[in-house]
């Protein structure tokens, strides 16, 4: 499986602009049907702008399912956990 | 410059948003007898003197021996003079204050990542990230939605009594209102008042789609990340609104007329902050 450090591909969790670099090299990953690992580890906590340019453009693409099928989480914290629960939740309902 | 407009506390700002709305900037601001500043109030002084300078008018600043001390030590007067048509940096004097600085969604990585690093030494230990988010969601707001003249300004103080810190945000362009307003008519439903229209937008999913992936988010995330550690309090146009700590949310009258644009003020407790959790997750799928 591929390995993405997040911290190593995107310069800051914040802005559209930043999310749209993310949304970008992860598309890759579901056009090929590829599942891609997502290493969290030192990443800032995401802003929503940044959420919905990036994994949110993503799920609204390609569905819910094929999100959780392609992207694997790694070396995350609880709260990193808990936040992206907040927008999955947010985008779902 | 013959008139000199008194400042001595916050709602005698309309005075100052009077000048701005008249384009009448040849005044000069006493604020000798002003007595404590919060953010909210350096950066109306702010927005007043790069605007003053941005029309190339002098205009001074009269302080107290007591006042004096602080806005020297923050900067004030250097970052007006510098900043008024393209960000520049300010260096820091004081000790519990960041310099008051022009942002946009190009320049928040570099402001969220100093003021992380400034604040994490008064919260040891503490999980701070309420206010990198609350930076980024409010400044990409500003971004979307005010298309102001003059970017956006922030200033962040810590105070050691009480252990909080508090940081400004304010923006001189198009306010909620004429926002969420702007969006009704685009499609064709009646408009808000104003207090019905800041209301429309804090809440849950609301927004006007400035931007096509815009879910309404934003607010409602700042509102979660404050809930139990802070408060917020907004001023917009003709309207004040305020969210307590327990997320209770009070809507009125702005107590400084003739306002102008959008000051969003937030007070975080760092003694309500959690421990950081350090616990890594090998792996998670959602």
């Amino acid at each position: 499986m591929k390995k993405l450090v997040l911290n190593e591909v995107v310069k800051g969790a914040y802005s559209n602009a930043d999310g749209f670099t993310l949304l970008c090299i992860l598309k890759t990953y579901f056009l090929n049907n590829e599942e891609v690992e997502v290493c969290m580890l030192g990443f800032p906590p995401m802003s929503s702008s940044f959420f919905n340019s990036s994994f949110g453009e993503l799920i609204q693409e390609f569905g819910i399912d094929k999100f959780k099928a392609i992207i694997k989480f790694k070396d995350i914290t609880k709260s990193q956990v808990s936040q992206i629960k907040m927008y999955l939740d947010f985008h779902l309902h | 410059m013959e008139e000199i407009i008194n400042l001595r506390e916050t709602s005698d700002f309309s005075l100052i948003f009077e000048r701005i709305r008249n384009k009448n900037l040849r005044a000069d601001i006493d604020i000798s007898e002003f007595k404590y500043f919060y953010p909210k109030d350096i950066l109306m002084l702010v927005q007043y003197f790069v605007i003053q300078n941005y029309h190339q008018i002098d205009g001074s600043l009269l302080l107290s021996d007591v006042n004096g001390w602080y806005i020297q030590s923050i900067n004030l007067i250097e970052f007006c003079n510098t900043n008024y048509k393209i960000p520049s940096h300010v260096k820091p004097t004081s000790r519990t204050a960041i310099p008051i600085k022009r942002v946009d969604t190009f320049t928040m990585n570099g402001y969220i990542r100093d003021a992380q690093n400034f604040f994490a030494k008064y919260c040891q230990g503490k999980d701070i990230s309420a206010l990198n988010i609350c930076i980024a969601e409010i400044i990409n707001n500003v971004s979307d939605h005010s298309r102001s003249e003059h970017d956006s300004f922030i200033f962040s103080q810590y105070y050691k009594l009480p252990k909080t810190i508090v940081f400004a945000i304010s923006d001189l362009g198009v306010g909620i209102p004429d926002s969420v307003n702007g969006y009704m008519r685009s499609i064709g439903t009646g408009e808000f008042s104003d207090f019905e229209a800041v209301d429309w937008a804090m809440q849950k999913g609301q927004s006007v789609k400035s931007k096509v992936h815009n879910m309404g988010a934003g607010f409602d995330n700042i509102i979660n990340q404050i809930r139990g550690i802070g408060n917020i309090r907004i001023f917009i146009g003709g309207v004040y609104c305020q969210i307590d700590k327990e997320g209770d949310k009070y809507i009125g009258v702005n107590p400084i007329s003739n306002f102008i644009g959008t000051i969003i003020e937030i007070t975080i407790d760092t003694t309500k902050l959690e421990p950081i959790d350090e616990t890594i997750l090998e792996g998670y799928t959602f």
